[in-house]
């Protein structure tokens, strides 16, 4: 345990943990569990105990250096996985990618959605050029990304060229009718129906931070309860290394870098070396490219847009989402992100904003 | 969330189904007092109960000669008078306000869009021909999404569907009240004198898997104080229903919502039929097609001189309106519905 004071905006996590009262939360408790032990602990001093007991992963010792910092000021894992909960029955139009597609069109760019595969039923065209293809008809040549429909869930993503009907990707190719096949058998593997939409090409400024990944900018979007003014609570810039081979999560090798809110100014990125320690970096390790330092083209605007989406969806209590800027620099939707708190919590505890932390407590997350 | 499909079709990008029926139904028996003995699921104890609750609020009481069998129907009691519900059989044919408040439950995990006024016209507004959206008011403030400037009339609506607080219409933004629940508000087109509204409700044909008109009810606008008529307790309407295939609508009748009072006479002759009404079935049919499967939800659509604006969608059907000429519920695509369903 730290010897520094308890922050009086933190929450307490062994007392939460401790007084979970219903069965819906027991269930969640009881999943956290099973990931628990399934962490990897980076071969770091952990405490799993502690780490237990205050609904932590294993790998959070060393991503949060626990041993120094106050864990109740930092999101913990099991409240990260509930998050979506927040959302009562809105959840899903976060969590379906259909949906959140239809909802955020208007605000920033969304990739357009070529076909759905549903579980039991037949592939479905969702756009003309796809039909065009399907149909061996001419047609434009397209970048397709291939994802399960609904986020959280477990299955495989690709993305393939699209030309006159042949695709290729992921080390295979041939025609349309045998990519249906393959993720048709993806989706019953997964029990997951799958979705084809745009896949977008980021921009130079992204592609700068590392061009070996497909980069993302994630932020945490939420409202002041209070004020009921809307709030970006954290943004961070994720991108891969050679190390993680194009992946973007920390465990894997993963970068991220603050995003100053009010600036736009990025802040030093961090990730995991080889040997499982935090390093904090102003350059990429591999490439060289300076990260720190950087601004983030168009942020007034950028910060503008996602204030005006959590100002005008009442109905959004905290929403999570992935971005990405185009090569004109415009803002495009990926998806949401994953609950994952590492990415923002390993720069600064998020529960430090007396904000975030009143709507955690208020949601009694 | 359960999620409430029919039985053989299953629409694509959708989980299997968890439990379909609400409650079981006998195959026999369809009636409103059988219903309500077999409500045993939390979801719907908690409607049954908000209904008995609605029921007893209301004034001037009943009498319990009346008021009993009106309640153990799931009527409330302005309907015994509305659709002359003396006999018992004739209450069988008509939809109830408790199925009504249960009828929802049906849209499983597509409740959402239909439960929130602002979260449909984000997700629809590209798919279905609908009134410009101009803002919200919620927590205290006005949070306009276009310029600021535009020129009304302006129509502020409960966010939620469940809220049934009336709508209430005003020349411009200043006048709307920033205070309690939130409300959506739309721009309304310049009352045109004539004006109708037509309020279509739509249910899945669980033999067909295709949305059908359940029922259609023209109801003439009035220019009241310059700017639109607007609906609420007290408030008269005059309706006249429509024939789904051809358009053509009967006489206009009268109500008074929430009156106990004698329901007025009906006109003798039919109301003039929908212009377009072929236009505006395709229209929303078209629309139906592109947004997932909806178990039930009503829209209330402009009549204009093209196929039509949707002012409101709700999965909360208006029984009265809807049935102040005759019952809803006789049809086949309803009874099977009701069947599948388990309502």
């Amino acid at each position: 345990m730290s010897a520094t004071p308890t922050l009086p905006l933190g929450i307490d996590h062994k007392d939460y943990i401790k007084t979970l009262s219903d069965t819906e939360k027991h269930f969640a408790w009881k999943r956290y569990t099973d990931a628990f032990w399934n962490s990897d602990p980076l071969g770091g001093n952990a405490k799993a105990e502690f780490l237990f007991r205050r609904g932590f992963l294993r790998d959070k010792w060393v991503l949060y250096n626990l041993e120094r910092h106050d864990a109740e000021a930092y999101v913990s894992d099991f409240q990260a996985a509930e998050i979506r909960q927040a959302n009562g029955i809105y959840a899903n139009v976060l969590d379906d990618r259909m949906l959140l597609i239809h909802t955020l069109t208007g605000y920033c760019a969304v990739p357009r959605i070529h076909a759905l595969r549903g579980l039991d039923a037949d592939e479905v065209s969702l756009s003309p050029e796809w039909a065009a293809h399907r149909a061996g008809r001419p047609a434009a040549d397209l970048d397709i990304q291939i994802l399960p429909l609904l986020s959280g869930l477990q299955g495989r993503m690709e993305t393939v060229a699209l030309r006159g009907g042949t695709f290729t990707g992921f080390g295979k190719e041939g025609s349309i009718h045998r990519l249906s096949n393959i993720v048709k058998d993806w989706s019953l593997a997964s029990r997951v129906p799958y979705l084809f939409t745009d896949a977008f090409e980021q921009g130079p400024f992204m592609s700068g931070l590392f061009p070996g990944s497909k980069n993302r900018l994630s932020v945490i979007l939420t409202r002041d309860l209070t004020s009921w003014e809307p709030l970006v609570v954290a943004a961070v810039l994720r991108f891969g290394s050679r190390r993680s081979e194009g992946r973007l999560d920390m465990a894997a090798g993963g970068m991220s870098a603050p995003v100053d809110i009010q600036s736009g100014q990025v802040g030093q990125l961090a990730c995991l070396d080889a040997k499982n320690r935090v390093v904090h970096a102003k350059t990429h390790p591999d490439l060289g490219a300076r990260i720190a330092g950087l601004e983030v083209p168009g942020w007034a605007d950028i910060r503008k847009t996602l204030l005006r989406i959590v100002d005008e969806s009442s109905y959004m209590r905290v929403a999570m989402l992935d971005f990405t800027l185009l090569q004109d620099g415009s803002l495009a939707l990926l998806g949401p992100s994953s609950t994952e708190m590492a990415p923002y919590q390993v720069h600064a505890p998020l529960l430090q904003a007396p904000a975030f932390a009143e709507v955690l407590r208020k949601l009694a997350l | 969330m359960t999620l409430f499909l029919p039985k053989g079709t299953r629409p694509p990008g959708l989980h299997p189904a968890a439990p379909r029926v609400i409650y079981k139904t006998v195959r026999k028996n369809l009636s409103h007092e059988s219903r309500i003995g077999r409500i045993d699921r939390s979801e719907t104890l908690n409607e049954f109960h908000a209904f008995s609750e609605d029921f007893h609020a209301r004034r001037p009481r009943l009498d319990p000669e009346y008021a009993g069998p009106l309640h153990n129907r799931g009527f409330l009691p302005d309907k015994g008078v509305l659709f002359d519900l003396d006999s018992p059989g004739r209450a069988d044919q008509y939809l109830s306000d408790l199925q009504a408040r249960i009828l929802p439950l049906v849209n499983g995990t597509r409740q959402a869009a239909l439960r929130n006024r602002l979260l449909f016209w984000r997700l629809h507004r590209a798919s279905v021909a609908m009134a410009e959206l101009v803002g919200s008011v919620q927590g205290g403030r006005l949070v306009l999404s276009g310029e600021a400037g535009l020129p009304g009339p302006f129509l502020t609506r409960p966010a939620l569907t469940s809220d049934a607080t009336s709508p209430s219409c005003h020349a411009d933004l200043s006048g709307i009240d920033r205070d309690g629940p939130e409300r959506i508000i739309l721009r309304l087109p310049q009352w045109q004198a004539g004006q109708r509204l037509l309020r279509v409700a739509v249910i899945h044909d669980p033999g067909t898997g295709l949305p059908v008109i359940l029922g259609a009810t023209v109801i003439a606008l009035t220019d009241t104080l310059g700017s639109w008529q607007v609906d609420g307790a007290g408030a008269t309407l005059r309706v006249a229903q429509i024939d789904p295939d051809t358009g053509l609508c009967g006489p206009y009748g009268a109500m008074i919502r929430g009156s106990l009072s004698p329901t007025p006479p009906t006109e003798p002759d039919p109301a003039p039929p929908v212009a377009n009404w072929w236009a505006l079935r395709i229209a929303l049919t078209g629309a139906l097609a592109r947004i997932p499967l909806l178990g039930v939800a009503q829209f209330d659509i402009l009549e204009t001189a093209d196929s039509g604006i949707v002012l409101d969608v709700t999965d909360r059907l208006d029984t009265a309106s809807l049935q102040r000429h005759g019952p809803l519920m006789g049809s086949d695509a309803a009874i099977r519905f009701l069947k599948e369903f388990g309502l």
